[in-house]
């Protein structure tokens, strides 16, 4: 009796936070965010500037948001017209990338199993 | 997760067999993820000849008259690049059914059903509300347009060789630039349309149920079991969409992961999750399919863009951060789990949560190891976010603050779309540098995945198993799924340079707006989502405190961010300015 007792205590208590987080949940997206921007205007202005130039500040990757390819067509525009013998496999750029794949390789020797 | 406990790592079989290619979560990632990128490629790659044919019909229309000096872009430059901008291969029939059909739930505001649902008298006054700005937006956008003529005009007549008539009509052409960008999102506002995503999100579960249960039942396992949890995996994964769309979390820089982890999370730590809907928690399985996906968007040409003292940026800076970060965790920070402190690594140095996902996975760490990297680039990007630009503004000397501010964002914030969101505080300019900054910083993912999997593999595993490992035995445990991510990578930026040599530009309306947004990009989200819900209902508040323990993760992270910062802003700062200035000069 006091087990089944206890068990059902538990569950009502598990359920209890579940709906405890569930609401939590649904008064920070609904309430809480919208009454922190009008509060730190830091925030707000990162909002508005996103919202007028169609930015997506929640995107992981590049390809998850258009402003990459705009950016992308931008700088390279850019230095095809104004810049063009600094575009390409340049001899900078292969050493750069040489040394990147250097960096990796002495570290991959030199790093702790 | 299966096969990420210390000793189910240590018993990987020592001999090959053939059956594990169709056994083994590793090798059906690589050939589902194959199946769709070879879906998108059938759809895709026959519309080459006509998007060819538009390609050149635009140069030879503009490019004349564009390419009249090259001491600015011209309006007919911007013309001609707007026009072949708007040549891509998912705009038919089969891509714009693909795009409706795998669409996320919308943003919203305070209503949560119009992430699925919009009424025609809703979509009305949302168009009304954007007709008005549009308007107003496109009136201001026709006089600098006509000024900007002008000043053109004036440099024109004294052949575009009076370098003050020349800088102003290039000022007077970037105004009208930004401003009509900000009139061409709006032309999308006064678009807007009633929508019902409630059928297309019923079927789209089904077809994703059928496309994973196909491998679930070749690998062995039971078909209708999955099936029937995978409805659970999903549903949380709405929910946690539906979360990340409101609109003011979202412009906080707050995705699905974190929502993914805390939703599942909350029901593994109180009500538990019910046991019909195990069989679907499979993090592994989805978190690699979309892995050999994100392997297509790795295009290595995209390198070359912005020239040398990007690459030096994004690509020698972040490795020396990496391998630093790494040593200071294990032999200062004594992180207990090299897993561990190797996820968090990339996910500071080198693209937050994307890096974080392929190197958990290069390295087999555990589903808490990957849930703390996770939650530490969240708090930090939204931190460093507004701290940056405040920074930028406040101590870089005015001429800096474009090239400069926005390649150290760039380099040094975790997520695109932060760096984006932080770098438009500072302009249009410095936006776009930041941006392609982190875009090379993105294609860094696949070396830096690779050199992971190698250094567990041989070093790592090795030390574990306390023997020497030969040649077989490496390949035994390597992560197959990484070779799916490289070899799809290699195949694509292969594809992307060959139709950027056909015509230019080719590359962007056939692989970027065909098989990665028509495609790759689409189901790669929904794939992490599903993995995101699976780590969190796999996780127990215990474990995740234990790795947590003394606050060491934080710790690394913020020396690692720290040094980060430093670094990348000293290179940013000598390439930028002392050894390529023409270049800069040319941004």
């Amino acid at each position: 009796m006091s087990r089944h007792g206890n068990k059902k205590r538990s569950g009502l208590r598990v359920w209890g936070l579940f709906a405890l987080g569930v609401v939590g949940i649904g008064v920070f997206v609904l309430f809480v965010s919208p009454w922190i921007e009008h509060r730190v205007p830091a925030l707000a202005n990162v909002a508005r500037i996103s919202k007028e130039m169609g930015i997506a500040p929640d995107a992981y990757f590049y390809a998850e948001t258009e402003i990459s390819y705009d950016s992308e067509r931008y700088v390279k525009e850019s230095l095809e017209l104004k810049a063009p013998e600094q575009m390409g496999m340049t001899l900078p750029v292969a050493a750069a990338i040489f040394l990147s794949l250097l960096i990796l390789w002495v570290g991959y020797k030199i790093l702790p199993p | 997760m299966a096969g990420k406990d210390p000793e189910k790592r240590a018993i990987s079989p020592e001999r090959w067999e053939w059956s594990r290619l169709l056994r083994t979560k590793d090798w059906w990632a690589v050939w589902l993820g194959f199946l769709l990128l070879s879906i998108g490629s059938a759809i895709y790659f026959p519309k080459a000849a006509d998007v060819r044919e538009k390609l050149e019909a635009i140069d030879a229309r503009y490019s004349e008259h564009a390419m009249r000096t090259h001491k600015f872009k011209t309006i007919s430059f911007y013309q001609m690049s707007d026009e072949k901008q708007k040549v891509k291969a998912k705009d038919g029939p089969a891509g714009r059914f693909l795009t409706k059909f795998l669409k996320k739930p919308r943003e919203w505001t305070g209503n949560p059903l119009d992430a699925f649902l919009l009424s025609e008298e809703k979509a009305a006054d949302k168009r009304r509300t954007a007709l008005v700005k549009y308007e107003r937006a496109h009136v201001v956008e026709r006089a600098l347009f006509d000024t900007a003529s002008a000043m053109e005009k004036a440099a024109e007549t004294l052949s575009f060789e009076d370098g003050d008539l020349n800088g102003k009509a290039d000022s007077a052409i970037s105004k009208w630039r930004n401003s009509h960008m900000k009139v061409l999102k709006l032309e999308k506002d006064i678009k807007i349309e009633k929508y019902n995503q409630v059928g297309y999100l019923a079927a789209l579960g089904i077809t994703f149920a059928l496309f994973f249960g196909f491998g679930v039942k070749v690998m062995g396992e039971s078909f209708s079991a999955f099936v029937k949890g995978f409805g659970f995996i999903f549903a949380v994964g709405l929910v946690a969409y539906v979360c990340a769309g409101e609109s003011v979390l979202k412009y906080y820089g707050i995705g699905y992961a974190p929502w993914a982890i805390a939703l599942g999370l909350l029901i593994s730590n109180t009500v538990g999750l019910p046991g019909w809907a195990k069989p679907a928690v499979q993090t592994e399985y989805y978190i690699k399919t979309g892995l050999v996906l994100l392997g297509a968007e790795i295009l290595f040409e995209k390198i070359l863009f912005i020239g040398a003292p990007g690459v030096f940026v994004a690509w020698v800076v972040t490795p020396v951060v990496w391998l630093s970060t790494y040593w200071f965790g294990q032999r200062v920070v004594g992180i207990a789990s090299k897993r561990l402190n190797a996820t968090i690594c990339s996910d500071m140095s080198v693209c937050g949560i994307s890096a974080a996902i392929a190197t958990a996975e290069a390295c087999r760490a555990k589903d808490e190891e990957l849930t703390i990297a996770v939650g530490l680039s969240q708090i930090f990007t939204a931190i460093m976010g507004v701290v940056l630009p405040l920074i930028i503004t406040l101590s870089f000397p005015l001429d800096k603050q474009i090239v400069l501010g926005g390649a150290w964002m760039g380099g040094t914030i975790d997520s695109t779309g932060s760096v984006t969101a932080a770098s438009a505080l500072l302009g249009e300019k410095a936006l776009y540098i930041a941006a392609t900054i982190k875009m090379i910083q993105n294609i860094l993912i696949g070396v830096i995945a690779f050199f992971v999997a190698i250094h567990f593999t041989v070093k790592v595993e090795s030390e574990e198993t306390n023997h020497r490992m030969n040649i077989r035995e490496i390949w035994n445990r390597f992560p197959k799924f990484v070779l799916g991510f490289m070899a799809s990578s290699v195949i694509f930026s292969h594809l992307y340079s060959y139709f950027n040599a056909q015509a230019g530009g080719m590359g962007y309306s056939m692989i970027d707006q065909g098989v990665v947004k028509g495609m790759a990009d689409l189901f790669r989200g929904w794939f992490f989502c599903f993995s995101f819900v699976s780590i969190g209902l796999s996780i127990n508040f215990r474990n995740l405190r234990k790795h947590f323990a003394g606050g060491k993760p934080l710790i690394l992270y913020a020396v690692g961010q720290s040094f980060n910062l430093i670094l990348t802003l000293a290179v940013a700062y000598v390439m930028f300015y002392l050894a390529f200035p023409s270049l800069t000069a040319a941004l």
